[in-house]
């Protein structure tokens, strides 16, 4: 079948409501923005708000192509993209017209044992083997169906070493293209960092790409930890990668698009403002006009080969991966971690494994917990900052982290802040008896369930909640509080 | 936070406070970054790196001077 005819949009950003004034002030240099629904939004099944239109602040400025980027629809793991999900991604494409809509070939979500599905609090990788592959191109074809457009897959960054009898990451890629018949947004950070943590390397991934399916690259910054490269989009694009990009942009005469991310808590700590981003964009316009200017490479031949490929050699493929993945990779063991994130595992370098039902040796497997644990933790300062600074006055910062750490070993992820800050008072409050601490986490929570369902919801204290919630929201210990009964009614 | 103090008083029954839900979130005027009330419940962006949201958090306090602390920057 032909490929769907894209437009050419040129360079653009991955826009997010806490940039949204850098960006605006760089709109006549932009040609089009890139955001993420879910970044704003519910989880689809409970909360259908994106029946209605997409609130205000919650989108990028319109007047310019917008494309959307899902992060709810893993297309990589062993269960097909969620249905309600997949049918409100394609609900927000259509209303804001993207041309296609881009997904991760990654695993999101994960069955257990007893059939089980939890979330995976993090984008994971696939197994690479030709099972997968096809099984994954069938996610692809689902996920196109459901959103009525063009879709991309996004190339993943893995901090997994190669595994004996895996396919090399770019037959892999090439395998789902072929058999989903879609486009591929090459994430070249992405692309980068895996080589750079022992993977396969970047010109060697893109030569074994069909070019005539890569419509969109994705840079960023990165950090290094503990000897990890990270896709982190903390800061601008290293040089090197600049470079890389341009000989890479010359190789595709189908790109139709160039995005920069970066996330808005890294723009302030990084301060990155207008004048370093104008000259970003001055950098990815160079690649957007080196464009097909260079001879397409020639077609691996071990993408021949493994086309050709019937699968059927991993039956239990879903049962042995996807359990490595929960036993390894997501749930902390007692104790691992410090909870700021500071990684207490070494990266060491290790040889091509051979054993397939495990990735417990790999130290890529500490990084992806030590990264799921800075991202739980983030979720929760987020959704319930009062209640973490009462915690933190009045209990103190280490026996906190305690806590915290407690409650990442008892409960799998949540991937939605809200939906994990629920968790996390249900834990708290069944632990500590520190006082107006469930009054304080049940106005935090109450202030989301207004906001969820559009009803007021009240929420009894004990005490003044003037003074205490002024003080916390101030990051100041409370003080003496005046004791009273009150009812605080969050109205939405 | 001045909407905290919108109090009805009814003889014989709790002091009533109400509080619209996007001040209850309108509590980063110390940070920089200015989330929307959407933003502090929603899905965690495409990136693999670390969340940096907690660390922020951990080091935000105010001595008993008023005086905003920082006791560790970030990367050290």
């Amino acid at each position: 079948m032909a490929l769907a005819a894209l437009p050419a949009l040129g360079v653009g950003v991955m826009w997010f409501p806490g940039l949204a004034a850098l960006y605006a002030d760089l709109d006549a240099e932009l040609d089009f923005y890139e955001f993420e629904p879910a970044v704003t939004a519910r989880r689809a099944s409970a909360v259908p708000w994106l029946s209605g239109p997409v609130p205000p602040g919650a989108r990028p400025p319109v007047g310019k192509p917008t494309l959307v980027h899902s992060v709810t629809c893993a297309l990589g793991g062993s269960q097909p993209p969620d249905p309600v999900e997949a049918a409100a991604v394609g609900e927000v494409a259509r209303r804001v017209r993207s041309p296609w809509v881009s997904e991760h070939l990654s695993v999101d979500r994960l069955v257990g044992p007893d059939g089980t599905v939890t979330d995976a609090g993090f984008l994971l990788p696939p197994e690479q083997t030709v099972t997968s592959a096809l099984r994954s191109a069938a996610h692809v074809r689902r996920f196109r169906d459901a959103v009525s457009r063009p879709v991309a897959f996004e190339t993943g960054v893995n901090y997994l070493q190669p595994r004996a009898g895996d396919m090399a990451d770019a037959e892999f890629f090439a395998l789902v293209a072929e058999e989903a018949d879609c486009f591929i947004l090459c994430d070249l950070h992405n692309l980068w960092c895996n080589e750079r943590n022992g993977r396969q390397p970047v010109l060697d991934v893109v030569a074994s790409l069909p070019p005539e399916r890569i419509c969109e690259l994705h840079l960023a910054g990165g950090q290094v930890r503990d000897g990890y490269h990270l896709d982190a989009h903390s800061g601008t694009v290293d040089d090197a990668l600049f470079d890389l990009a341009i000989e890479v942009a010359m190789q595709l005469p189908a790109l139709k698009a160039v995005t920069f991310e970066l996330m808005p808590d890294y723009a302030i700590v990084d301060h990155i403002g207008v004048d370093r981003m104008r000259a970003q964009l001055a950098q990815l316009r160079r690649i957007w006009d080196a464009r097909g200017s260079g001879l397409a490479p020639p077609r691996s031949p071990a993408l021949r080969i493994v086309a050709g490929v019937a699968s059927g050699d991993e039956s239990n493929w879903e049962n042995e991966w996807i359990q490595a993945l929960r036993a390894d990779a997501v749930m902390p063991p007692t104790g691992s971690t410090d909870p700021t994130g500071v990684m207490v595992s070494g990266a060491a370098v290790v040889s091509t494994t051979d054993d397939r039902t495990s990735i417990a040796a790999d130290p890529g497997a500490q990084v992806y917990r030590d990264l799921i644990e800075t991202m739980r933790l983030g979720n929760i300062v987020t959704a319930l900052p009062l209640t973490y600074r009462l915690m933190a006055h009045v209990l103190g910062l280490d026996a906190t982290d305690r806590v915290c750490q407690r409650y990442l070993a008892a409960r799998p992820p949540r991937p939605w802040a809200y939906e994990e800050a629920a968790e996390f008072v249900d834990f708290i409050l069944a632990e500590t008896t520190t006082p107006h601490l469930a009054s304080v986490a049940q106005f935090e929570i109450a202030a989301q369930r207004a906001t969820l369902t559009g009803e007021p919801v009240s929420v009894a204290f004990e005490c003044d909640p003037t003074d205490l919630l002024t003080a916390l929201s101030r990051g100041e210990a409370p003080g003496e509080t005046r004791p009273g009964s009150y009812i605080v009614k969050v109205e939405p | 936070m001045e909407q905290f103090d919108a109090r009805r008083v009814t003889a014989g029954h709790p002091i009533q406070v109400v509080i619209p839900a996007k001040v209850a979130f309108d509590i980063d005027a110390l940070f920089e970054v200015q989330r929307s009330v959407f933003e502090r419940l929603g899905h965690p962006g495409c990136y693999s790196g670390a969340d940096i949201r907690f660390m922020l958090e951990r080091e935000f306090f105010v001595d008993p001077t008023g005086k905003l602390t920082t006791g560790r920057q970030f990367g050290e």
